[in-house]
């Protein structure tokens, strides 16, 4: 059995179009988002391993297989992922589908930058590393009162020990 | 030298009359009132079977008279314009034709109009006036010296026509409701966001510069899209002339090959039609119906590879053929390739080829495509003109 791992990665795009694609892509990098994107279902495959942690948005409708396919395929492989479905057809029919297929939320086009930067971030799975570090801040007050009242004990700390600056 | 009567043999057996000098009035009284009775008789089964006969020839004339009365009152209720003619000469016509040419005269020639333009079929003209446009059909039926000329009004047909086709145009975009949203929301999707991060006071203005220039490219887009739509929609001859189609051709041409050469692909043109062979045809609907195909052929061609247009003619109908070196027609879009949004590729707005067939068969030609060794190949036929 395959044991998973926990993997930060970045935000996936699935999305045909060119133009539309990069104008994504330009929202994203202006956001400081992380992402990769893939112009086809099919390439997206091999990124969907257990234990991947990001969020999925691609489009319903790709030459080859479908937005939909790709939705089971990847929740198959990792249940919990994130998947968002971008629709220019706002049709009642197809958003059953893709919701009872899994889907955790639809994006309409046309969309503004902020409905998809609040998309993302409303699903995106927070990283390890922000995990650590949003932990690391709730604790370093902690620690300073108990290095405090224990000034001669450095305290190990067993979460950010090696894994982020607690000074920060 | 006189001739001598003949001479009978002595041989021939000599008949029973010759006996006597006259042998009628050798026949006895009784005889005589018998022939006589007989003759009677006779000629009393004639007279009544000649009369018989007046009666039959009464009833036929009767009946001929009645048929062409009908006949005359057909033609001349009849809306259809009907011209008889001997060696080309009006002989005679009925009221109607005179809806048509009221300048006809008995007696002359048969002239049409010069403000009838030859319609896109042979024997088809259309007539403009104040009061609207009319289509005009000729039919001639040749008999030895005499021809039959029929004329009639084809506007009703021919608008009926372009209605149905239409509707099953708009049937059409009806069932690509999801297509068509597609097809508009995602260059739209892509302007949205582009004009946000222009209202965005954070962003460098060299970077507003080509967002800008990018939202432009969109917006242009979607023109073109809305355009092509009207067009797939709305698809008619608007008015038509007379053009030589090897210059029909060679403009298409003359479109694609910067394009070709900017992709490295060769443009080979083995056009073997008579220069000054006409199409009435709306020009620029068949320019771009070429150049839909060779846009097709072009995208599906790598740089070395061939594009080549070839033409022929045969009576009354020219064909084209545009073949491509690419990878052929998949064989799951074969049937469905005509049809709006179906092509593979997402650049262009899926409805050229659509719009190609649609302004072929408007002008009565087709489309066909199909794969061959090395490739694709495209065939369009068109009529060609001739002259009534």
């Amino acid at each position: 059995m395959m044991t998973p791992i926990n993997t930060d990665f970045p935000v996936i795009l699935v999305e045909d179009d060119e133009d539309l694609r990069e104008a994504i892509a330009v929202t994203l990098r202006l956001n400081h988002i992380d992402f990769v994107t893939h112009q086809r279902a099919e390439s997206v495959l091999p990124l969907l391993q257990p234990g991947l942690k990001t969020v999925l948005i691609t489009d319903y409708r790709l030459p080859g297989m479908n937005g939909l396919d790709l939705l089971k395929l990847a929740l198959k492989e990792i249940p919990d992922l994130p998947v968002i479905v971008m629709t220019a057809f706002a049709d009642a029919k197809l958003a059953v589908e893709a919701l009872k297929a899994g889907a955790r939320d639809f994006l309409i086009k046309p969309f503004v930058p902020d409905q998809l930067i609040e998309i993302i971030t409303r699903y995106r799975p927070p990283s390890s590393a922000i995990e650590a570090m949003v932990a690391s801040q709730m604790l370093s007050p902690l620690t300073s009162v108990i290095e405090l009242q224990l000034p001669h004990h450095a305290l190990n700390d067993p979460l950010t020990s090696g894994v982020v600056n607690p000074v920060c | 030298m006189p001739i001598s009567p003949p001479h009978l043999p002595s041989t021939m057996p000599k008949s029973p009359a010759s006996e006597a000098e006259d042998p009628t009035l050798q026949l006895m009284p009784n005889q005589l009132a018998e022939a006589f009775a007989l003759f009677y008789e006779e000629s009393k089964k004639l007279e009544s079977q000649q009369a018989n006969l007046q009666e039959k020839i009464n009833q036929l004339t009767q009946e001929l008279y009645d048929s062409n009365h009908r006949l005359g009152i057909l033609l001349n209720a009849i809306p259809a314009g009907v011209v008889l003619l001997e060696n080309n000469i009006v002989s005679l016509h009925n009221p109607s034709v005179l809806n048509f040419l009221p300048q006809i005269v008995i007696g002359q020639a048969l002239t049409l109009p010069t403000d009838w333009q030859a319609s896109i079929a042979p024997g088809e003209y259309l007539i403009e006036s104040p009061s609207g446009r009319r289509t005009v059909q000729l039919v001639r039926i040749d008999e030895g010296s005499r021809s039959i000329v029929q004329i009639q009004d084809i506007s009703a047909n021919i608008h009926l026509h372009q209605q149905s086709q239409q509707e099953n145009r708009l049937a059409a975009m009806g069932k690509m409701a999801a297509s068509i949203a597609h097809q508009f929301r995602t260059p739209l999707a892509t302007a949205l966001l582009y004009s946000s991060h222009l209202c965005d006071e954070r962003i460098a203005a060299d970077q507003s510069k080509e967002f800008a220039e990018r939202l432009r490219k969109q917006l242009l887009g979607l023109e073109k899209l809305s355009q092509d739509m009207l067009r797939f929609i709305t698809n008619r001859p608007r008015k038509s002339e007379l053009v030589p189609i090897a210059s029909i051709v060679q403009t298409a041409e003359q479109g694609i090959r910067p394009l070709c050469e900017k992709k490295g692909v060769q443009l080979l043109s083995h056009v073997n039609i008579a220069k000054d062979l006409l199409v009435n045809v709306e020009q620029q609907a068949i320019v771009n119906a070429l150049l839909a195909i060779l846009e097709n052929a072009l995208a599906v061609s790598e740089s070395g590879k061939q594009i080549t247009i070839s033409g022929t003619s045969q009576s009354q109908r020219v064909t084209i053929t545009i073949e491509d070196q690419g990878p052929g027609i998949p064989q799951t879009m074969i049937d469905s390739l005509f049809e709006p949004f179906s092509t593979g590729h997402s650049n262009g707005t899926g409805l050229g080829l659509a719009i190609a067939k649609n302004a072929l068969e408007a002008h009565r030609g087709s489309i066909h495509a199909e794969n061959y060794a090395q490739g694709a190949r495209f065939t369009i036929t068109l009529p060609c003109m001739n002259s009534l």
